[in-house]
C-alpha cells in the first residue's frame, strides 16, 4: 500500500512517515501543493495525507484540481485549521476525511486505515457483514449470533456495523463519536466504553474473549477469534 | 410594502404634514385678502354715502324739499345708484324706493332677509341717516348684494386654488416620498438580509449625477458592509494564523512525547501521559476560543437543515447518562416531538454544554431534568437541575467568556461552555433563559418552531 504524504513541516512530514512505514506503508513525501499534483498524475498512490496550507498550491485547491481530473484517490485532510467552516469546505471539496492538529499517531493511523479500504466498495455495499460466527443483516437491520437472533436498539446495531464494516482494524473512540453519535465534539464521558461494554454483553458468549478488542490508547477492533 | 406600512412611513407622513401646513397657509392668506378687502370696501362706502347726503343737504339748503325728492328719484333709476328715502319729521314719505328702515341717525348695517319692494329686492343695506335743515329726514342706503357677489366670488377662487394646490401638493409628495419610500425600503430589506447572515447582500445603488441623501445612505451602508466584511475576513485570517502558529509546535511537542514514551515505563510514562493530558486540556480551552469567535463572528459557520430536537436531545443524553447515573445523579428525560431549522452539530454541542454545567455544579444525588417540547410556534429545550442554582445578580455576567462563579481556578471547565451555548442561540435567533428551579437553576433554549 503506498500512501503519499503532502505536508511543508518536515519534522510533521518526517514523523507522519515513521509512523506509516511501521505500519506496513510505503510512504512518499510532497512538501508543496505543485509537485503533490505532479507526483499524483504520475504515480498511483492507495491514500493521500494533505496538508490544507502548503506553499505554491493550496491543499484545497490541490484536491479539488485532482477530484476535477477525476483521481478518486482518498483524501485525509491533515490540517491546523480546525474551524467548522474548514472542515466543511474541506469535507466538500473532495476530502474524504478531516483531522485537526496536533493528532495523536493512533487516530493517524486509524483513519488512514479506514480510507485505504475505500476503493473496495464491496464491503461498504455488502448487504450481509460476518466476523465469525456473527451475522449482520444491514438490509432487514438484524444481528444474529450461530443463527440465534440478537436484540439490538438502533444505537447499537450502528456502532456493531461501523466495527464489522472495518474488520480487523481499529476504529478510534473521535471516529465512533463522529460517525455513530454524530459529534463533532468530545462530551469526555464513557460514552463509547459504556455502549461497547453492553455491545459486548448482548454479542460475547460467556467464558470467552470478547470480539471486540480494546486496543489500549488507540480505540476499538472487531475481529473473529 | 404593506398598507400599514405605507401609512406609518416617513414618506407618507412628512406628504400629510405638508398639505395640512399648504392648507392653514392657503387659509390665512384668503382670511387677509377677505378682511382687507372688507375695509377697503367700507370705506369708500361711507366716503359715498356722506358725500351723497352731504350734496343733497346742499340742494335742500338751496332748493327746498321738493328738489331733493326729485334729486333722489331721478338718482335712484339710475344703474348703479344708490338707494334713498326722503321722509318727513313724522315718518310719512316724501320721496325714494326705501322702506322705513327704524335706523337711528348715522350709519347702520341692515340685515332683511327677503323685504320686498316692488321692482326689487333689498337683503343686506348700509345706510346713512341725517336730518335735513328743512326738517325732513333723509336716508342714503347702498345695496351690499353687490358685494356679497363679489365676496362669494372671492371665497371660491380662494378655495378652488387651494384645493387644487393642496391636492398636487399631496399627489406630488406621495409620488415622490413613494420613490424616496420604496428606495429607503429597498436599503432597509438589505440591512435585514445582512442582519440574517447574508453578507454578500448590498443595498441598491443608482448613476446619478447629483446624488441626494437616500444615495448617500446606501453608499454608507454598503460602505460598512465592506469593512465589516474585510474585519470578518480578517478575523477568519487571523484565526487560523494563530490556530497554524500554535497547532504546529503543539503537533511537535505531542510528536517527542509519543516517541518518548515508546519504550518508556515507570514514572516517566506516568509523567508523559500526565503532559498528554495538560496539552490536551489547553487545545481544548483554545479549541473553545476559537470555536466561540466562529460561531459569533463567521457567518459561514452555521449550516441549516431540519433538526428533530427531541432525537438529537436523546443523542446528547445518551453520551451523558451513563456518567451521570454512575454519580449517584438521577436523570429524567421527557422529550416530546420539536422540530427546528438550524445547525444540528451546533445545538448537539449545546445541549451538551448545558448538560456539562448541571453536572460539574451539583452534588451526587441530584436530579437533572431534560425536557423538549413545543409550545406555540416554539420548539424548547430545558435543562434542570436541583443544585445551588445561580444568584439573581450572577445570571446575566456567567453568559460572559471566562466568568466563573468560583473565584479559585481550580475546578475543570474553560468557562466558556455557557458564552457558547449563548452564543450559539443567538446564532438560531433563539433565546436562552436562566431562571431559578427552586432551587437549582433551570436554563432553556426556546427556538421558533419549524414550520
Amino acid at each position: 500500500m503506498r500512501a503519499l504524504v503532502v505536508e511543508d513541516d518536515h519534522q510533521t512530514a518526517d514523523y507522519v512517515r515513521a509512523s506509516l512505514v511501521e505500519t506496513g506503508w510505503q510512504v512518499d513525501l510532497a512538501h508543496d501543493g505543485e509537485s503533490a499534483l505532479a507526483r499524483v498524475r504520475g504515480e498511483a498512490f492507495d491514500v493521500l495525507v494533505v496538508d490544507r496550507m502548503l506553499p505554491k498550491l493550496d491543499g484545497l485547491s490541490l484536491v479539488c484540481t485532482l477530484r476535477a481530473e477525476a483521481v478518486s484517490t482518498p483524501v485525509l485532510f491533515l490540517t491546523a485549521m480546525g474551524a467548522i467552516s474548514d472542515r466543511v469546505a474541506g469535507l466538500e471539496g473532495g476530502g474524504d476525511d478531516y483531522l485537526v492538529k496536533p493528532f495523536s499517531l493512533a487516530e493517524l493511523k486509524a483513519r488512514v486505515a479506514a480510507l485505504a479500504r475505500r476503493p473496495a466498495m464491496v464491503a461498504r455495499e455488502a448487504t450481509e457483514l460476518q466476523v465469525g460466527d456473527l451475522i449482520l443483516d444491514r438490509l432487514d437491520r438484524r444481528a444474529s449470533l450461530d443463527g440465534r437472533e440478537i436484540e439490538l436498539l438502533p444505537l447499537q446495531f450502528k456502532l456493531l456495523e461501523l466495527l464489522m464494516l472495518n474488520e480487523g482494524r481499529v476504529v478510534t473512540r473521535a471516529m465512533l463519536l463522529e460517525r455513530v453519535w454524530g459529534f463533532r465534539f468530545d462530551p469526555r464521558t464513557n460514552i463509547v466504553e459504556t455502549h461497547i461494554s453492553h455491545l459486548r454483553g448482548k454479542i460475547d458468549r460467556p467464558g470467552q474473549a470478547s470480539l471486540i478488542v480494546t486496543v489500549r490508547g488507540a480505540g476499538y477492533m472487531i475481529r473473529a477469534r | 410594502m404593506r398598507a400599514s406600512r405605507v401609512l406609518t412611513s416617513t414618506g407618507v407622513r412628512l406628504a400629510v404634514l405638508q398639505t395640512v401646513l399648504l392648507i392653514a397657509v392657503f387659509w390665512a392668506a384668503g382670511s387677509m385678502t377677505k378682511f382687507s378687502v372688507n375695509l377697503i370696501y367700507q370705506h369708500e362706502l361711507h366716503t359715498r354715502l356722506l358725500g351723497e347726503a352731504a350734496a343733497l343737504a346742499a340742494l335742500d339748503r338751496a332748493k327746498g324739499q321738493g328738489a331733493v325728492a326729485r334729486a333722489v328719484t331721478q338718482d335712484e333709476r339710475r344703474p348703479g345708484g344708490l338707494e334713498y328715502r326722503l321722509e318727513d319729521g313724522h315718518g310719512h314719505g316724501l320721496g325714494g324706493d326705501l322702506p322705513p328702515t327704524g335706523a337711528p341717525f348715522g350709519f347702520t348695517k341692515l340685515d332683511w332677509d327677503d323685504q320686498v319692494v316692488p321692482g326689487r329686492p333689498f337683503q343686506d343695506l348700509v345706510v346713512y341717516v341725517q336730518a335735513l335743515p328743512d326738517g325732513s329726514v333723509l336716508t342714503v342706503g347702498q345695496d351690499l348684494s353687490e358685494e356679497s357677489k363679489l365676496r362669494h366670488a372671492l371665497k371660491h377662487v380662494l378655495f378652488w386654488c387651494g384645493l387644487a394646490g393642496a391636492g398636487t401638493g399631496l399627489i406630488l409628495s406621495v409620488l415622490l416620498g413613494g420613490g424616496a419610500l420604496r428606495r429607503v425600503e429597498a436599503v432597509m430589506a438589505a440591512a435585514r438580509a445582512v442582519a440574517a447572515g447574508q453578507m454578500q447582500v448590498r443595498a441598491p445603488t443608482r448613476r446619478v449625477l447629483a446624488p441626494d441623501d437616500i444615495d448617500e445612505l446606501g453608499a454608507t451602508f454598503n460602505g460598512m458592509l465592506d469593512e465589516i466584511n474585510t474585519l470578518v475576513g480578517r478575523l477568519r485570517w487571523v484565526s487560523t494564523d494563530i490556530a497554524h502558529d500554535l497547532r504546529t509546535p503543539l503537533t511537535h511537542v505531542r510528536q517527542k512525547l509519543e516517541r518518548i514514551k515508546h519504550g518508556a515505563e515507570g514514572p516517566v510514562l506516568i509523567a508523559c501521559q500526565e503532559i498528554e493530558g495538560d496539552i490536551d486540556e489547553l487545545l481544548r480551552t483554545f479549541d473553545a476560543m476559537l470555536r466561540l469567535a466562529e460561531i459569533e463572528n463567521d457567518p459561514q459557520a452555521a449550516g441549516q437543515a431540519r433538526v428533530d430536537l427531541a432525537e438529537l436531545t436523546g443523542r446528547v443524553i445518551d453520551a451523558y447518562r451513563p456518567d451521570l447515573e454512575a454519580s449517584g445523579r438521577r436523570l429524567d428525560a421527557q422529550l416530546a416531538p420539536a422540530q427546528i431549522d438550524g445547525d444540528a452539530d451546533l445545538i448537539a454541542q449545546a445541549v451538551a454544554n448545558l448538560i456539562e454545567n448541571a453536572l460539574r455544579h451539583t452534588e451526587p444525588g441530584a436530579v437533572i431534568r431534560i425536557a423538549v417540547g413545543t409550545t406555540d410556534d416554539q420548539a424548547m429545550v430545558s435543562v434542570t437541575d436541583n443544585g445551588p442554582g445561580i444568584p439573581d445578580e450572577k445570571r446575566g455576567v456567567v453568559l460572559e467568556r471566562f466568568h466563573r462563579l468560583e473565584t479559585s481556578r481550580t475546578t475543570p471547565g474553560s468557562g466558556l461552555g455557557l458564552p457558547i451555548v449563548s452564543a450559539i442561540a443567538k446564532r438560531h435567533g433563539a433565546s436562552l433563559t436562566l431562571s431559578d428551579a427552586r432551587p437549582g437553576l433551570r436554563a432553556a433554549l426556546a427556538f421558533a418552531a419549524a414550520p
